[in-house]
């Protein structure tokens, strides 16, 4: 009984003292629109106590402290936040975290056309990029293995869900450029101007897109080039088919940085390896120089310039049923562009961009001989401001003044291009002095309904040059169905002026209005894990105010057409190593307009697009990489015969319904080998072995007629023989 | 035979068998205790010694998920052992052995979600040794871990190995300092949580907090960064590399 007695006497005063002397910090940590703050490390630093808050913001922890103390919170992306308290006497502390810098949420390559759940969905990577096979290491060529992209042509030009190449615009840092292509022809540009290692983000969209971009009717491909690196490196690459050197030069204590890519083009030594020189006049090769000097100025100030040069020039036998010649082309191509962001006053992201790109390029075929020069001068500033945590406003105004100048002889009549022919003389020069603004309201979750999300925008645009302006309202929501579902929707209104040349007051039309377009897409997305994941997109585009081929009129805004289809990619990567994306497009697409006789299937109509690529470690260094892509063949007009034109002296051909026979279905095989090692133990190197069109398919891109269009012959890609390139590129950091 | 010796027969053989398990286990608790204090402080002839008892505990008995995990962890050990300059032959003396060790412990049921961290670790050490690894051995992680948590989404080494190449991962590739360092905090967190023995032994925590102090070294907040450094030598005292890398780099700040 005794000892009884003495053990509860124990227990109570053990509970009493350590009762009382316990003392619990214990509080709630929000943001400033009274949004609980989860993962923020509160700490007291004197006693070295302290936790981090739970979902709700809330936090508890115990301490010695027994007098005033400084509480400590911090959250990364918000201002620390120190606090003075007595923990004998406080309660439930309440906190503040202010945002510190916004930063607009980044992502390399989507698939996505509208989601501001970036980390999510199918996105590809820059070493997906860089190792895709048969993608030369090229932006565009990887983005042709995603679906929305038809498998158009062997170009690198983008054809999205049904539009023009012409359709779907770049932006390089901002800056609108119109022509990111080399060796640009008749048939498209072959890669991008903008080399890989100089783009830090890249977002792609293939419709639905925010009213952030304008003048675009189909898709858009918005570039961010690389800030500063983290330290010195100097790259030097050597392949069968180019020579690069780059380098990044950090100073200032990487407050600043001069970044420098120089490549020199050539295809001496894949002709000599492959073969396939005899098709050429004039072997292509090109320059390209891109370099940036970046500043940043305080934490959130920063500065870029960037310039870019490109040049190249090929010349190619082309043969045409009233002449064989040689096709040369010359293009030159400068972009400058100066950028500035900054928090300004009231917590508003500001952005300014100012650029000015200049595109000359000459095409010579004969009797066809003229000089294009494309100048765009711009300047745009776009402002973000955070309602909330959850909320923010986007708004932002440009200015763009467009001239384009044609200057040379083209040939009378399309089908007579000798030399000798009869030509008209071409001096015309198209203005287009744009002004554009938007306005767009997003929400990463609604407040009655958090697994909600939606952006809203109008954007306006006014051509004052060829007084066109008009309004298009976009909208696009998602809903999170779980952890690892989403639905989507978006649609909405897309405006855009058509090819300048179009415009020209003796073979076009001054008073053309702009083209439209109505996206409505749904998609869903599943991700398995972060690396497995599988997105489908069903989408719906009208097309009206195409412009038609007039005979009176040169043209009109008669044209119309439709798109519609669905876009499935899943991306896996399984354990073993393998991994790699599938991707397919069906599309029905349909147009009306510039010389079609009625609406039939566009040039674009490519029903079915596959593209799988898959990549393999053999051994921990060494990779196999391979590309599968299959393409219902294009749509193309016969010629039915042809009638003798004794003026010209030439066969005028007897067209056929307009795309009323298709070219055989387009097949390729890539495959990559590349190596990783390092020289003297420290050097990174990649080694790497490329079969191009390794089967050999010899795949048509259209038909070359005889002289009086009795008989035919396969066109042929330039590149599409079967060809092997070695290269490799070392790094000394 | 008398049912007395029948009995007493059985109850020897009983007895040997729990003495010979008991001897095992505190034998591998032992060894766990010394594993955890050569590795926080980087005493690799310790650790090797370790490493070839353990081997040879593992030869007698390989049946014991237990041992082979301490001997694997040992092996991982000296993976990071072997980026000091002057033992960089440790890494082809255990790499090998490490990844095999380590793919074996994840065929035990009961070691698979364990084995998957400790063999993503293992994987992270031959990366850090030559980066043309990552390449191969990226995926290879990622699935492991996605692997992990889709059965312990809780488990305190995976969110910590999680965190770790979230973290270290270039954002160009889909890495992110922010989304690596809310892996570690909620990786902290379960480790405050999880029990003292689990698995046999329990590392990660200490790493954990050392790359959460780094972490906001990199967001120039040293103060943080500090208390955190504090924690783990409030678990460790002697952590070397907090005590004698980290801490005087913050210091400096």
């Amino acid at each position: 009984m005794k000892s009884a007695i003495i053990f509860i006497l124990v227990i109570a005063a053990s509970t009493f003292i350590f009762g009382r002397d316990t003392v619990w910090v214990k509080g709630r940590v929000v943001d400033e629109s009274k949004h609980p703050l989860a993962f923020v490390t509160a700490y007291i630093a004197e006693t070295k106590e302290g936790t981090v808050t739970n979902n709700d913001g809330y936090f508890r922890f115990p301490t010695k402290a027994r007098e005033q103390s400084i509480l400590t919170c911090s959250l990364i992306g918000y201002t620390k936040e120190e606090i003075s308290f007595n923990p004998l006497q406080s309660k439930e502390l309440l906190i503040t975290l202010r945002e510190k810098v916004l930063t607009m949420k980044e992502m390399v390559i989507s698939a996505s056309s509208f989601s501001n759940v970036k980390e999510k969905g199918v996105v590809l990577n820059k070493i997906d990029v860089l190792m895709t096979p048969g993608g030369a290491a090229d932006v565009y060529q990887s983005l042709k293995t995603m679906p929305g992209i038809t498998q158009v042509s062997e170009s690198a030009e983008l054809y999205v869900r049904g539009g023009d190449a012409l359709e779907t615009i770049t932006i390089i840092d901002g800056a609108v450029m119109y022509h990111p292509f080399t060796f640009e022809s008749t048939t498209g540009g072959l890669f991008s101007n903008l080399k890989t290692n100089f783009v830090k983000n890249l977002f792609f969209s293939s419709g639905g897109f925010s009213a952030k971009y304008g003048n675009a009717l189909s898709g858009v491909l918005d570039i961010e080039t690389k800030g500063i690196p983290e330290r010195e490196a100097a790259t030097v690459g050597v392949s069968m088919a180019n020579s690069s050197v780059s380098l990044d030069l950090p100073f200032l204590m990487n407050a600043a940085a001069f970044m420098v890519d120089f490549e020199k083009s050539y295809t001496a030594p894949i002709f000599w390896l492959n073969g396939g020189k005899e098709r050429f006049s004039q072997e292509p090769f090109s320059t390209n120089c891109t370099s940036s000097l970046a500043l940043n100025y305080s934490r959130s100030g920063k500065i870029k310039f960037f310039g870019m040069y490109a040049d190249d020039n090929n010349g190619v036998t082309v043969d045409r049923a009233e002449y064989t010649g040689n096709f040369i082309g010359n293009t030159t191509n400068k972009l400058f562009n100066f950028n500035w962001s900054d928090i300004l006053p009231g917590n508003v992201i500001g952005k300014i961009n100012a650029s000015f790109n200049r595109y000359t390029n000459k095409w010579h075929l004969g009797v066809l001989n003229i000089t294009r020069t494309d100048d765009n001068y711009s300047i745009k500033g776009d402002f973000t401001k955070a309602l909330s945590n959850y909320t923010c406003i986007n708004t932002g105004i440009e200015s763009e003044n467009r001239e384009v100048h044609y200057l040379g002889q083209v040939p009378s009549s399309d089908y007579n291009l000798r030399p000798d022919a009869q030509f008209d003389k071409l001096d015309a020069t198209f203005t287009g002095n744009r002004f554009g603004a938007y306005i767009e309201y997003e929400a990463a979750r609604l407040a009655f309904a958090e697994k909600i999300y939606g952006t809203v925008g109008l954007r306006y645009d006014n051509f004052s040059s060829v007084k066109v302006s008009w309004w298009d309202p976009r909208m696009s929501f998602g809903i999170h169905l779980s952890e690892s579902d989403n639905l989507m929707f978006a649609g909405g209104i897309f405006h855009q002026l058509p090819d300048p040349r179009l415009f020209s007051p003796s073979d076009g039309n001054p008073n053309l209005h702009s083209m439209y377009a109505r996206h409505i897409i749904a998609a869903f997305e599943h991700s398995y894990n972060s690396l497995n994941s599988l997105r489908i997109e069903l989408y719906s585009k009208k097309y009206e105010h195409l412009p038609l081929e007039d005979k009176v009129l040169n043209y009109t805004n008669d044209g119309y057409g439709s798109a519609n289809g669905i876009d499935i990619i899943a991306k896996c990567a399984l354990e073993c190593g393998l991994e790699g994306w599938f991707s397919y497009g069906y599309i029905s697409s349909k147009r009306y307009w510039m010389d079609y006789s009625n609406e039939v299937s566009s040039n674009t109509d490519i029903t079915h697009n596959i593209s799988v690529i898959a990549k393999y470690p053999i051994t921990p260094t060494l990779q196999l990489g391979l590309s599968i892509k299959l393409a219902t063949g294009q749509p193309y007009t016969p010629y039915l015969g042809a009638t003798y034109n004794s003026n010209i002296q030439a066969y005028e051909p007897i067209k056929g319904q307009t795309n009323s026979e298709r070219l055989p279905d387009y097949k390729r095989f890539d495959i990559r080998l590349t190596h990783f090692t390092n020289l003297a133990g420290k050097y990174p190197v990649v080694l790497y072995m490329e079969g191009l069109n390794i089967l050999n398919i010899q795949n048509i891109f259209g038909y070359s007629y005889t002289q009086d269009y009795s008989d035919r012959m396969k066109v042929k890609s330039y590149f599409g023989q079967r060809m092997i390139v070695i290269g490799g590129q070392i790094t000394f950091s | 035979m008398k049912p007395f010796f029948r009995y007493s027969l059985f109850l020897f053989a009983l007895l040997s068998v729990t003495v010979r398990a008991g001897s095992n286990d505190s034998l591998l608790n032992l060894y766990s205790k010394d594993v955890y204090t050569a590795a926080y402080t980087y005493n690799t002839k310790l650790m090797i010694s370790l490493h070839d008892k353990l081997a040879e505990l593992y030869a007698a008995d390989t049946t014991n998920a237990g041992t082979l995990y301490l001997l694997a962890y040992t092996e991982n050990s000296l993976l990071t052992m072997s980026m000091n300059p002057k033992q960089t032959e440790l890494y082809e003396l255990y790499q090998e052995s490490a990844v095999l060790h380590a793919k074996t412990v994840i065929s035990f049921g009961k070691f698979s979600v364990e084995g998957k961290a400790l063999l993503a670790s293992t994987y992270m050490m031959m990366i850090s040794h030559n980066w043309s690894n990552a390449v191969a051995l990226s995926p290879k992680i990622n699935a492991l871990l996605d692997q992990a948590a889709a059965v312990e989404p809780e488990n305190p080494r995976i969110l910590y190995m999680k965190g770790v190449m979230k973290f270290n991962t270039p954002e160009m590739f889909g890495g992110s300092k922010e989304a690596g360092l809310q892996l570690l905090l909620q990786a902290n967190g379960a480790f405050e949580k999880a029990p003292e023995t689990q698995p046999v032994i329990r590392w990660g925590q200490l790493e954990t907090l050392a790359w959460i102090g780094q972490a906001y070294m990199a967001h120039e907040d040293p103060e943080t960064a500090m208390f955190y450094y504090q924690k783990a030598l409030s678990i460790e005292p002697n952590f070397g590399w907090v005590k004698y890398q980290l801490i005087p780099q913050a210091k400096k700040k």
